[in-house]
């Protein structure tokens, strides 16, 4: 059974052929929507050249410090740290609740994830309330694509 | 602005990385080599030519908003294809608000175009599967992405995938209609 289900349907050159037919693109997009949608593609692509390159050029200063003062942080909390009153406990995987698609990494797609999920009107865990303002908002989709173009990882 | 005659020969990676680096032909040849597949597929779960286009330019837009700095660590479809298929039902679930609710069930069986004659059979055996297995069926052999990038694109693990692909072929693979499919 464990071999049928690894098959990927490489022996089935007929069937695929047949889906590819039904299936194909046919949609043709009128010529007149086409330049508008790639006028519209060039700007937004420069928009977000400039907004992406001023944002990580702002962000720079700031990144520097917040890992500065993350490691004083670090080392002032270890210093306050008494001797281990109990053997450690193994660690346990957590996932980052912002990493919606649980591949790793907190990205754009995850910010994207979560404001298509605010627009459906779905079911959110509450764990995505990042800002802990009580809701489950725009603000959380915003602290999640301020993490995605951080300099710094897990910032935000 | 015009359409090109020629597709970029230059591959995804290649073409991600001038992007990156600013330049917007690059992009826009991007967009003419996947830009049948993405409208193809919102008009899978869409159903409406009008939708179809809104659906192909926001995710354009949102692939724009993620230059420069973006990564592609798989095919460009399995990148693709959750933020169609995430747009393509938010925007049908709101034209559809005031009508009766609607679920992937009913999405993900429209053809391109009406099936020929011969096809009849095996596009009403693909009607016939349960929607979540129909997806994997089209995005395996219609769009040629493996099980990994099927898990991927679908956001469900590889056994989960593995199983729906299995469960879809034995159906198919019942159907007398479809003999000619599985014969070796």
């Amino acid at each position: 059974m464990a071999d049928e289900h690894d098959r990927q349907g490489d022996d089935l050159p007929e069937l695929g052929r047949a889906l590819r037919r039904l299936y194909q693109p046919s949609a043709d997009v009128p010529a007149d929507t086409d330049a508008a949608i790639r006028a519209a593609l060039r700007l937004g692509f420069a928009e977000s050249r400039r907004k992406r390159l001023v944002f990580a050029r702002r962000l720079a200063p700031f990144a520097a410090v917040a890992a500065a003062a993350a490691v004083v942080l670090l080392a002032i909390w270890l210093a306050t740290l008494g001797p281990p009153s109990a053997p450690p406990q193994p660690a346990v995987a957590r996932t980052d609740p912002a990493d919606l698609d649980q591949n790793g990494t907190v990205d754009i797609l995850d910010a994207f994830h979560l404001a298509r999920h605010l627009e459906a009107g779905e079911a959110i865990d509450a764990a995505l309330d990042l800002n802990r303002d009580g809701a489950i908002d725009s603000l959380d989709v915003d602290r999640i694509a301020l993490r995605a173009v951080s300099l710094t990882p897990g910032a935000g | 602005m015009s359409r090109r005659e020629t597709e970029d020969p230059r591959s995804d990676q290649q073409l991600i990385a001038a992007a990156n680096a600013g330049d917007e032909d690059a992009f826009e040849a991007l967009y003419e080599r996947y830009r049948d597949w993405v409208i193809n597929l919102a008009l899978r779960f869409t159903d409406d030519r009008h939708l179809a286009l809104d659906v192909m330019q926001d995710v354009f837009m949102y692939l724009a908003g993620r230059f420069p700095g973006f990564e592609l660590t798989a095919q460009l479809k399995t990148f693709l294809y959750p933020a169609v298929r995430h747009t393509a039902l938010a925007l049908r679930r709101k034209h559809h608000r005031s009508s009766t609710a609607f679920s992937l069930s009913a999405s993900v069986c429209v053809f391109a175009s009406p099936p020929s004659e011969d096809l009849a059979p095996l596009a009403d055996a693909m009607r016939s599967l349960p929607a979540a297995q129909r997806e994997i069926i089209i995005l395996r052999f219609a769009d040629d992405l493996s099980l990994e990038e099927i898990a991927r694109a679908v956001e469900i693990p590889l056994g989960t995938a593995k199983s729906r692909l299995h469960h879809a072929l034995r159906a198919l693979r019942a159907d007398e209609r479809l003999k000619k499919y599985f014969d070796r």
